[in-house]
């Protein structure tokens, strides 16, 4: 009986689970998706008994699919950041999850940021404090729900939920600590500084394990729910952007992960903790802890949208059926010429992180003219979504990150159209990950150094795999700098006219606008 | 009984219909307007070609025509600026440069240099473009020499035919309000213009007034076409401008919104505009087909083509089930379209804004956004930029503001558009579905000259064409007052030098707002 460890990544819209033995070769995997609830515009909450249930079905397809052959010697994790779920006596959730993509929390941001001073915060915790990170959903739930707030006797992360419902211990990590910004990034751990200002008891919070360290076993009630043998150990895992990293095989500071999936991220490893004081970035620890050669923090610019603009494009304005939709459109787009033909895209559907910070900022158009077709308006989006990227990869280049090499990821990688794309507009050239959840991976591998006390650096360099390297055209770079240009310069005026519309709208919303859930990634 | 024929010399389509004295169409028959596309640019017409295209037209109309004796009158409507230059026995000796032809961009140069911009705004009321008559002159002197000096008189499209069908020459002041050699003012040709361009006065028709009968249709045209010679033909006009009167619009307190792939915001006057801003500000003005004024006129270049654009991105071109679906969605969105506004400068900007380098843009994109509110927004930006076009010509003294807005074309047939256009405007829309009004107006004009008429009122009051009434809805005039206000109005400003950057990136051939 062969020897292999499970990853179990808690997404937005989906968990994975992954059977991965000990080269890194992936023996089962399994998914469930679950839905973002939307009861007010703006807001987006999970139910993490769904997670629970959907984690249980993805583990049990996963080991389903790895057979009777293996046998599973720990568990590690991975999951979305920022979100906080609220547990009550005898950790009874007492509401809906509420995840980063919800928005409800500006006004407690811009107080707690006052409060703390926005360049101290970011010193402290790395990162400016936006809407649905954990410290700003906190305060809005003592103002605003606080018969919820009173009887919270513990703030966790969703995959740490999860992992909490496995093995009866509640814990963190760094990584996923850090982006709650209740943290102390420098000396990861929380910050005491912070936690006063904010005024939550630290009592509330879990404590802090390394990515590596086992964190519990799995209890008697969790195997039954997961068909696991109870006692499997578990450890702490990371949240998905550091796992990611450690999944792609990205563990130097000379390589960036570009991952292009419904938002997009750009992600480089740090031997230091440089936070950009513009607040552009974020620097938060990575599942390393800190050594030679073992970049413990990471550089990472966050676009909030990226395949979810292509989703839009399908669902809602093209309404294409779902089979093959991708294809169609970038079949389309490719026939296209580079530019568009004058056509420029926004992409800022949901609002924008890296490196405008910015959740009143909308998507639009540009240089619409009569002779814009199909073709010119997916390829616009595309390279949109890819400017966006490039953008937030500017911040990071202004905090120090200088990568050779981009790895990318996600469901955007796997099209040699949108790869030729990122080199071009990057002018670097493009790896393109061969492991789909790179995620999950990083929770497996995360478990497989835990529990064999192996050097995860090592691991993630021996178990990453790519396709091959698109090499940037240089002609089509020039172009796409003068573009970039326009891109930039359009921000400033159209997002003040898109803030106008935004206060329009808020002061003019009718009962009568039905909230829609968001759709699934199909 | 009696009745009447109306021509439509147009852009894409060359029309005859029949109507009876009431308004309502007897019988109808189009073909497309023969143009020739030598280079990109260019574009022309064959004088011959286009009668012979006219004579079939007709002839295709009378077939439905049980008796074709009863028909009294015709007249002609046609695109303004494009003339024939004929010889002393009435052949053509060149070909007709079409309206929207950019060949004479050196002439319209040396006419800058030679008399002015300012002095040609105040002798003419044009914004000197290089599409006006006296271009076309000058094009035609320089380059065929030898057929300019066969040539003994020059006439607009309309005059053209009806001097083919009767055998007299006469130009109406609508259509010489296109040549850039009247004097608006004292509607006469301009001396002066015409000393300084050293075009001949000779070389020009008689102004007449629109509606003036000509002469009895000619043996020979009666034979050819099949009308009889009975049939009054009399002066017609200036396309849109014969719209403008079949819809009844004659007086100034009116307005006309005309909505085909082109938009046209149509407002009668009594005096025209002096200041020669209205011209930068790519207004133009001319006379009106009956009761001696003028009118002022500013266009949206791409309206009824935003829609169509819009149309194909979503699928929905040729489809008219899913065309009547995406308007019903687009019912159910609230106004405002969730914050998604639309700039239809598909092509260039529209008055008051001179920018052909503007592009246009859709934001305030959210994941809400779907096809439904998208339509919407479409809508809701056409309507805004209309009213954006008229509000600043209500800042002249010659202009009075419409108490309410008469509207015509393929557009009218959109409900939803009309409701928004109502609301955002806050005018009532009177709809009128003339059956193609401009050769309506054009039959109507013969007969006033035919007697059928007392007066142009008498006309218009004889009309049973289909009218409704769309009233604003008053909420939405709220919210569409606070999104005019507050957020359209800045929209082309602040996106402008970006429109414009990225216009100049393209490679494509410059586009300007005579392309109309």
């Amino acid at each position: 009986m062969s020897e292999a460890f499970l990853g179990i990544d808690l997404g937005t819209s989906s968990v994975k689970a992954l059977v991965v033995d000990l080269d890194g070769t992936v023996r089962g995997n399994g998914s469930a998706e679950y839905p973002v609830l939307r009861p007010q515009p703006g807001w987006a909450e999970q139910d993490p008994d769904t997670w629970w249930e959907a984690t249980s079905t993805a583990v049990q397809q996963a080991v389903g699919w790895s057979g009777t052959g293996v046998s599973i010697s720990g568990v590690g994790f991975s999951g979305q950041m920022h979100g906080a779920v609220f547990l009550g006596e005898n950790e009874r959730v007492l509401s809906s999850a509420v995840i980063w993509a919800d928005q409800r929390s500006s006004r407690q941001a811009s107080e707690v940021t006052a409060k703390i001073g926005a360049k101290r915060l970011i010193e402290i915790a790395g990162s400016p404090l936006v809407t649905g990170f954990m410290a700003a959903t906190a305060v809005w739930m003592r103002e605003e729900r606080a018969s919820i707030w009173w009887r919270t006797k513990r703030l966790l992360s969703p995959k740490d939920e999860i992992r909490r419902r496995m093995t009866g211990a509640a814990a963190t990590d760094p990584g996923d600590g850090s982006a709650s910004l209740l943290f102390d990034a420098r000396w990861r751990n929380w910050s005491p500084d912070l936690l006063d200002a904010v005024e939550i008891p630290s009592i509330l919070l879990p404590p802090v394990k390394p990515s590596s360290a086992v964190a519990g076993e799995i209890t008697p009630d969790a195997a039954d729910a997961l068909g696991l043998p109870p006692g499997t150990p578990v450890v702490t895992g990371t949240g998905d952007a550091p796992s990611g990293l450690l999944g792609a095989g990205i563990v130097d500071p000379a390589t960036m992960l570009l991952s292009l999936s419904t938002g997009a991220q750009v992600m480089v490893p740090d031997d230091g903790f440089h936070p950009d004081l513009a607040g552009r970035t974020h620097a938060f620890c990575s599942a390393l802890e800190p050594g030679w050669q073992r970049p413990g923090w990471y550089q990472m610019g966050a676009t909030l949208v990226a395949g979810m603009a292509m989703r839009w494009l399908r669902d809602e304005m093209l309404q294409l059926p779902a089979a093959g939709a991708y294809e169609r459109m970038t079949g389309w787009a490719a026939k296209a010429p580079l530019g568009a033909r004058g056509l420029l895209f926004l992409p800022y559907l949901v609002g924008e992180r890296s490196p405008h910070m910015d959740p009143g900022a909308r998507g639009a158009f540009l240089g619409l003219a009569a002779h814009h077709d199909h073709g010119d308006v997916v390829r616009a989006v595309m390279e949109g979504v890819t400017f966006a990227c490039r953008d937030a990869f500017a911040a990071l280049q202004d905090a120090g990150a200088n990568p050779e090499r981009i790895v990318m990821a996600g469901g955007g990688s796997r099209s040699p159209f949108w790869r030729q794309m990122v080199a071009d507009v990057f002018g670097l050239p493009v790896y393109a990950l061969a492991t789909t959840d790179q995620a999950a991976m990083g929770a497996a591998l995360l478990a497989t150094a835990g529990i064999h006390e192996l050097d995860p650096v090592e691991t993630a360099q021996r178990w990453a795999r790519y396709g091959q390297v698109t090499e940037p055209n240089v002609a089509m770079h020039t172009r796409y700098e003068e573009l970039y240009e326009l891109f930039r310069d359009a921000y400033a005026p159209v997002i003040g006219v898109s803030h106008r519309l935004g206060d329009w709208f808020k002061a003019s919303v009718r009962p009568r606008v039905v909230p829609r859930p968001i759709r699934k990634r199909g | 009984m009696t009745l009447l024929l109306g021509l439509d010399v147009g852009t894409t389509s060359v029309k005859a219909v029949v109507y009876h004295t009431d308004g309502i169409a007897v019988a109808a028959s189009s073909l497309p307007t023969p143009t020739h596309v030598p280079r990109p640019g260019w574009a022309f017409y064959r004088p011959d070609e286009l009668w012979e295209t006219v004579v079939a037209a007709i002839r295709g109309a009378l077939a439905d025509v049980p008796q074709p004796e009863q028909i009294a009158s015709v007249a002609v409507a046609s695109v303004g600026e494009s003339g024939v230059l004929l010889d002393a026995a009435g052949a053509a000796t060149t070909d007709s440069i079409a309206w929207f032809d950019s060949r004479t961009r050196p002439q319209a140069a040396w006419l800058a240099e030679r008399i002015g911009k300012d002095v040609l705004f105040a002798r003419s009321g044009l914004s000197l473009q290089h599409i006006f008559s006296l271009n076309k002159l000058l094009w035609h002197r320089e380059h065929e020499p030898a057929a300019w000096a066969q040539s003994v008189r020059w006439l607009m499209l309309a005059d053209f035919i009806a001097y083919r069908l009767c055998g007299e020459t006469a130009t109406d002041y609508s259509l010489a309000s296109r040549t850039l050699m009247l004097d608006l003012h004292q509607k006469c040709w301009h001396e002066e213009t015409l000393d300084e361009a050293g075009i001949d006065r000779g070389l020009l028709a008689a102004l007449v007034s629109a509606g003036t009968p000509l002469e009895r249709i000619t043996s020979g045209a009666a034979a050819l076409t099949g009308l009889p010679p009975t049939a009054v033909v009399t002066a017609g006009g200036h396309d849109h401008v014969c719209g403008a009167f079949a819809a009844g619009v004659t007086r100034p307190g009116q307005m006309l919104n005309s909505l085909g792939t082109a938009e046209a915001v149509f407002l009668p006057i009594e005096q025209p505009l002096v200041d020669p801003k209205a011209g930068s500000q790519g207004y133009t003005q001319g006379a009106h087909v009956v009761g001696g004024g003028y009118y002022a006129f500013g266009s949206n270049y791409t309206s009824g083509a935003s829609i169509e654009w819009l149309r194909d991105l979503l699928g929905a071109s040729d489809d008219r089930v899913a065309h009547a679906e995406l308007i019903a969605s687009a019912e159910r969105v609230p106004a405002g379209s969730l914050g998604v506004l639309f700039l239809p400068h598909l092509r260039l900007a529209n008055p008051p804004y001179d920018d052909p380098r503007s592009r246009g843009a859709l934001i305030g994109l959210t994941m809400d956004a779907g096809r439904d509110v998208i339509t919407r927004a479409v809508f809701e930006g056409l309507a805004l930029e209309s009213r954006n076009t008229l509000e600043p010509l209500l800042a002249y003294p010659q202009v009075t503001a419409p108490r309410s807005v008469v509207a015509i074309g393929g557009g009218t047939r959109n409900p939803l558009l009309m409701r928004v256009k109502a609301s955002v405007s806050h005018l009532n829309h009177h709809i009128v579905s003339a059956e193609e009004a401009t050769a309506l107006g054009a039959a109507l004009l013969g007969g006033l000259g035919a007697g059928v008429y007392r007066d142009a009122d008498d006309a218009v009051a004889a009309m049973r064409y289909g009218q409704h009434e769309i009233t604003p809805e008053l909420s939405d005039v709220l919210v569409y007052e606070k999104i005019y206000t507050e957020v359209y109005r800045r929209l082309y400003p602040s996106i402008a030098p970006l429109s414009q950057a990225i216009s100049d990136l393209q490679p494509t051939a410059a586009v300007s707002r005579d392309h109309e």
